[in-house]
């Protein structure tokens, strides 16, 4: 699926977050994605959804160089979400949608309202009503709600950063849980920063680490 | 006709100075050099272009009266390079591009299809009118830039959200072209409220005092605040435009504000 090759990365020229990292991410892998906080994790995600450009090396998605990809249909079918959610000062509904008002989207529908609010309820959201004010919602449900979000464009890849890091325990359970079963039974690619010690139950993880720099596999949990 | 300032009168005016000059000294305020140096800057400067002016009026060619606004037009995006703080997008080439077509577009109107002075490039109206335009749009590109950097840089966050969820650029960053573009065109707008009421333009005041009919004055200063209001525009549309194009990669990846 994903297959990165001598793949150096930095914001200035003098310094390099990541270097020279080789890796290959098979389709359906679960990856958990490890290192200390400021080693570039956040960095490696944006790599792999094109928001950030090696500088030097190359990164394949599908056997092609991300270059060759219109990176606006590309990023739909490998979605990354950011570790704090950012929501419009709109409503629920509105937020939920909002991928299928863009170019990319093409002909293709936006979720009826019962899908909508399937998903709430499945994410234990039931409370929040389609025409609230998604802004006015906790840390934790914004952050559900950008996990329904990316899940609606049923992706193949999902890029998740520390998806669980301001939920309660019962919220993050079931966002395990969820992201475990999708890899498990639809075979999404989940490749996921997660500091918790979190360690899947459903699912054989794969552990990368990221550590000065440099990129390694580490035994599984 | 305006009667003419005598030397000696302008020599008088000096005192006006001479009276900033020493309160500066008195009040110890620390002003007195560039009070001095101001002074002087001025009187050369316009005594310059007046001698330029001159010179420039007699002109029956179009290609110098282009050159000369293309120049002045150059010398106004180096003013706005300066004022606006970035450094990681370069846009002085797309700035004089968007300022050159649409001031040389409104002018030629204003001159041709407006005022129709034959022939249109007739330098004593090109010239001031479309001096006129470049420094009041100058101030309305500066805002543009300033609000398109400053927005893209503050919402960061949400033009990625965007972006890696499948927008294109123009989609991630709609909200802050519109609003770029709006703090470029609003003070043009707000100086049609208040004209005439709140101040009088400088403009109609000069040709006043140079003896012209209040009514003619007033017809000019009407065209004058209305070509304004399409310049700031056209110059805020154009610019935000093509510089916002530069702050995202071909990929659609957002390339200002990565530190």
């Amino acid at each position: 699926m994903f297959e990165l090759r001598k793949v150096t990365f930095g914001y200035t020229e003098k310094e390099a977050i990541i270097k020279n990292a080789d890796v290959k991410i098979a389709k359906g892998d679960f990856v958990l994605l490890r290192g200390p906080s400021g080693s570039g994790k956040t960095t490696f995600l944006r790599l792999l959804n094109g928001l950030a450009a090696p500088r030097e090396g190359e990164i394949f998605f599908a056997g092609k160089p991300l270059g060759a990809y219109d990176l606006t249909f590309l990023r739909r079918r490998v979605v990354y979400l950011q570790q704090t959610p950012v929501m419009l000062d709109a409503s629920v509904r509105e937020n939920l949608r909002l991928p299928f008002s863009f170019r990319s989207a093409g002909k293709t529908k936006a979720p009826a309202d019962t899908e909508l609010t399937d998903y709430l309820s499945t994410f234990l959201l039931g409370e929040v009503s389609l025409e609230d004010n998604a802004q006015n919602l906790s840390g934790g449900q914004k952050q559900r709600l950008a996990l329904i979000r990316a899940l609606l464009l049923k992706p193949e890849v999902l890029l998740l950063d520390e998806p669980t890091a301001s939920l309660d325990q019962e919220s993050r359970r079931v966002v395990e849980e969820c992201t475990e079963i999708l890899n498990r039974e639809e075979g999404v690619g989940i490749v996921m920063v997660s500091h918790t010690g979190y360690v899947p139950r459903r699912v054989q993880p794969r552990v990368l680490l990221l550590e000065k720099g440099a990129l390694t596999e580490a035994p599984p949990p | 006709m305006a009667v003419d300032i005598s030397y000696p009168g302008l020599l008088l005016s000096l005192s006006f100075v001479l009276l900033a000059g020493v309160s500066s000294l008195i009040l110890q305020l620390n002003l007195h050099r560039d009070i001095l140096w101001g002074t002087v800057r001025t009187v050369t400067q316009l005594f310059l272009v007046g001698f330029v002016l001159r010179y420039v009026f007699q002109l029956t060619s179009p290609w110098p009266v282009l050159l000369i606004f293309a120049g002045m037009v150059s010398f106004a995006a180096g003013i706005i390079a300066g004022r606006v703080k970035n450094k990681e997008i370069p846009f002085l080439a797309p700035t004089v591009i968007s300022m050159l077509l649409s001031y040389t577009f409104v002018t030629i109107v204003v001159t041709a299809a407006v005022v129709q002075v034959k022939p249109w490039y007739t330098p004593s109206y090109f010239i001031p009118l479309g001096g006129m335009i470049i420094g009041n749009s100058m101030n309305a590109i500066a805002l543009s830039l300033e609000r398109l950097f400053g927005d893209l840089r503050k919402q960061r966050d949400t033009i990625e959200m965007y972006l890696s969820l499948g927008a294109d650029y123009r989609e991630a960053s709609a909200d802050v072209f519109r609003k770029a573009v709006g703090a470029g065109m609003i003070p043009s707008i707000n100086s049609m409220m208040g004209v005439g009421i709140v101040f009088l333009p400088g403009m109609m005041t000069g040709q006043i005092l140079a003896g012209t009919d209040p009514l003619v004055a007033v017809k000019y200063q009407i065209v004058v605040m209305l070509m304004l209001v399409g310049s700031t525009a056209l110059g805020s549309i154009l610019v935000t435009y093509l510089v916002r194009r530069r702050c995202f990669s071909a990929d659609h990846r957002l390339l200002i504000g990565q530190l």
